[in-house]
């Protein structure tokens, strides 16, 4: 019985519930979601790759030369890596959208740019 | 640091037999023993008021193995270590004095192969069966690739439920897999008619080996698993281990960073026990309290994404503070949020306990003295709801739970509804909470900088987290790598106590008071049933069994057979 008001007052609202793909949730500043790296700024002391809990980070070369590969469906979203980064040369955008039925596109490079001669 | 008198009086009464005794922290006091003594030095114990055992955690120091009592009185903590050699592992069982201990002392003997003589549990608990005999995988000498290989050598199946011998009755086993929590849980039900006679508990289906795989990672890498022992408490999990970590390294954290950890802790509990309140509704065929707080609690979930980024797992606490602020900003709009909480949880509370459809499923059932409760050691909202005043935050104050005001709710109901209105009103204590710890949180810092190795300490962490006590044991090695860790989730603790509450239930009953712990429900979507008198086996689903329910309350069917003859539901094995 005591149910009755609550269920009138429901029965001429929208659903509470997003039509998600056609609606889409905004993220809150500071949503953890993939990393960033900024390559300029990296020194490559390998911090985050040794920090990262499931091993989702390869790093290739050693130092200032160094590149880095995430496994992104190894990752967790817990930003560990831009927390230990010394520099922060990590960052974490607000993409989430990752399901895929091809690993090899969840693989994501950094490189190092270019050096422009002047 | 002060000794209390009980262990001194330990000494005296027990002689030699007690090797050392000290205390390293406030409030936890460590006796070392002799094997011969256990029994005497427990029930002395218990008898000077420590009744409750918060965990037993095994060992191996490379010397020997070495088991370790928690006892707790009031929030002190008495650990009651006692050395025990390889050749020769074995102890009395303490579960004529403490019978709370019996999960406990069967997850040392799987683990480590310590056979406690007079268990009442002798098959495995925590371990598959089809496991080898003496491999026992938190000893040292089996490294990670050893047990893989076990694993896939033996073909280690989930842990099967044996057929005791009886007449006439019924044995109806809850097959358990839940992704939420560490221990899902297999209750074989003996029933007569309708009605329960005993349950006994198998957990192990999931066994993770976190505990192992803790022992190969760094400090920071652990801190990440630990929160993902589960998903509902996951602030909990990380509170409990930077308390540990931090008490190891004899590390002060910030105030604001205590004031931010205690918002956090709210939050989860808040979201928690709205997620309990629906998982509740639904048990007993009311959806729409499903629907009503499990949308309320996305509000909740929104401010705690808002503070740190993810719905679900936080990564806010870190070892030396938290890892971000909460922004003034962001002050106002929790503070609405808990003020719209506390409005529905009111609601709730006032309209679920005037609802038939509810308070019929509820009140009165699942029954259980408080002494009961006592004696099985329940924690959390289970035990309060059945008189039992045991609060962490309250005993054994954590963060800055010992300067914010807050009531420890206890009520005297001892049944399932009790523990309905302990969680409706803890959300009203939480919310207000939230709302004193951001009005009075310090300025300035809130992290500072910890080494990544941790001494070779010991250090006993325990907060409440929304389903009870939770216990967390560390034992650092010097490295970055720790020599043991322990977790004992308050679902663990809860479960011989719920047995108890089980016993007289009606089969029809048994989600709801299963459910009344919170125990990250989805372990019963598989029930067995087999009728021995009968020869029959079958398997009913949940659907099955409130299918069952509905037709057994119009009266037009009176026996599980009568269901079966007439849907075929499940009928597996003649």
């Amino acid at each position: 019985m005591s149910f009755e008001p609550e269920l009138l007052k429901h029965a001429f609202k929208k659903p509470f519930t997003l039509l998600y793909p056609f609606e889409r949730r905004e993220t809150p500043k500071g949503f953890r979601g993939r990393i960033e790296y900024d390559m300029t700024r990296c020194t490559g002391c390998g911090l985050c790759a040794r920090d990262c809990p499931s091993g989702a980070i390869e790093m290739i070369g050693r130092g200032r030369t160094a590149e880095f590969k995430v496994h992104l469906y190894m990752c967790t979203f817990c930003g560990q890596c831009a927390d230990s980064c010394p520099v922060n040369a990590i960052s974490l955008t607000n993409e989430y959208e990752y399901a895929s039925t091809d690993k090899s596109k969840l693989i994501f490079e950094f490189k190092r740019p270019v050096e422009k001669k002047t | 640091m002060d000794i209390p008198i009980e262990v001194d009086l330990l000494k005296e009464k027990l002689g030699d037999k007690v090797i050392e005794y000290g205390s390293i922290k406030p409030k936890r006091i460590y006796v070392k023993i002799d094997k011969s003594i256990v029994k005497d030095a427990v029930n002395m114990l218990v008898s000077q008021g420590y009744t409750h055992i918060s965990t037993i955690t095994g060992l191996d120091t490379g010397r020997g193995l070495e088991v370790l009592y928690h006892l707790d009185r009031m929030g002190s903590l008495i650990t009651v270590r006692v050395d025990i050699p390889y050749d020769n592992p074995k102890l009395p069982s303490i579960t004529d004095i403490i019978p709370g201990a019996v999960l406990y002392e069967g997850e040392v003997r799987d683990l480590f192969g310590v056979s406690f003589e007079g268990n009442p549990y002798p098959k495995p608990i925590v371990l598959p069966d089809g496991w080898p005999e003496g491999f026992h995988p938190l000893r040292k000498v089996y490294k990670v690739d050893d047990v893989k290989k076990i694993i896939i050598e033996h073909e280690v199946g989930a842990p099967q439920i044996e057929v005791e011998e009886g007449r006439g009755a019924v044995y109806i086993p809850i097959g358990p897999q839940h992704p939420a929590l560490k221990e899902p849980i297999g209750l074989r039900f003996v029933v007569e008619g309708e009605y329960i006679v005993k349950v006994k508990a198998r957990i192990g289906y999931n066994h993770r080996g976190i505990e192992k795989a803790m022992e190969n990672q760094t400090y920071i890498q652990n801190l990440i698993l630990t929160e993902r022992i589960c998903g509902i408490c996951s602030v909990a999990h990380t509170q409990c281990y930077v308390l540990a970590v931090e008490s190891a390294l004899d590390l002060d954290i910030p105030e604001r960073a205590r004031y931010i950890r205690v918002v956090m802790n709210e939050l989860n509990r808040i979201h928690s026990h709205m997620l309990w309140m629906g998982v509740a509704g639904h048990e007993v065929g009311f959806d729409t309290v499903l629907m009503y707080t499990w949308r309320d609690r996305e509000y909740v979930l929104d401010i705690l994404e808002a503070i740190s980024g993810n719905r679900v797992t936080y990564s806010i606490n870190v070892i030396g503070g938290v890892r971000r602020d909460i922004p003034d900003d962001l002050k106002d709009r929790i503070i609405k949020t808990m003020d719209y909480v506390e409005g529905r949880a009111k609601l709730y509370m006032d309209l679920l306990s005037r609802d038939p459809s509810f308070t019929r499923r509820t009140v009165g059932v699942g029954k259980a003295s408080t002494v009961d409760a006592l004696t099985l050691c329940a924690v959390g909202p289970t035990a309060r709801a059945f008189k039992v005043r045991k609060d962490i935050r309250k005993d054994d104050p954590y963060e800055a739970y010992g300067e914010i005001p807050f009531e420890m709710v206890v009520v005297d109901n001892c049944d399932v509804a009790g523990t309905f209105i302990v969680r409706a009103k803890e959300i009203l204590e939480s919310a207000g909470i939230v709302r004193y710890a951001l009005e009075h949180m310090p300025s300035g810092d809130y992290r500072v900088k910890a080494p990544r190795r941790v001494p070779q300490v010991e250090a006993i962490a325990r907060i409440e987290a929304p389903r009870g006590e939770l216990v967390h044991y560390l034992k650092g090695s010097g490295g970055e790598q720790l020599e043991r860790y322990k977790v004992r989730t308050p679902t663990l603790a809860n479960i011989p106590f719920v047995a108890k509450m089980l016993e007289g239930c009606n089969v029809a009953d048994i989600p709801i008071v299963f459910a009344a712990i919170d125990p990250c429900m989805a372990c019963e979507d598989r029930m067995e049933f087999i009728d021995e008198s009968k020869g029959l086996v079958w398997t009913w689903s949940l659907e099955d069994l409130r299918a069952y329910r509905k037709l057994r309350e119009k009266g037009s069917i009176s026996k599980p057979i009568e269901y079966i003859d007439r849907f075929g539901g499940g009928l597996n094995v003649v």
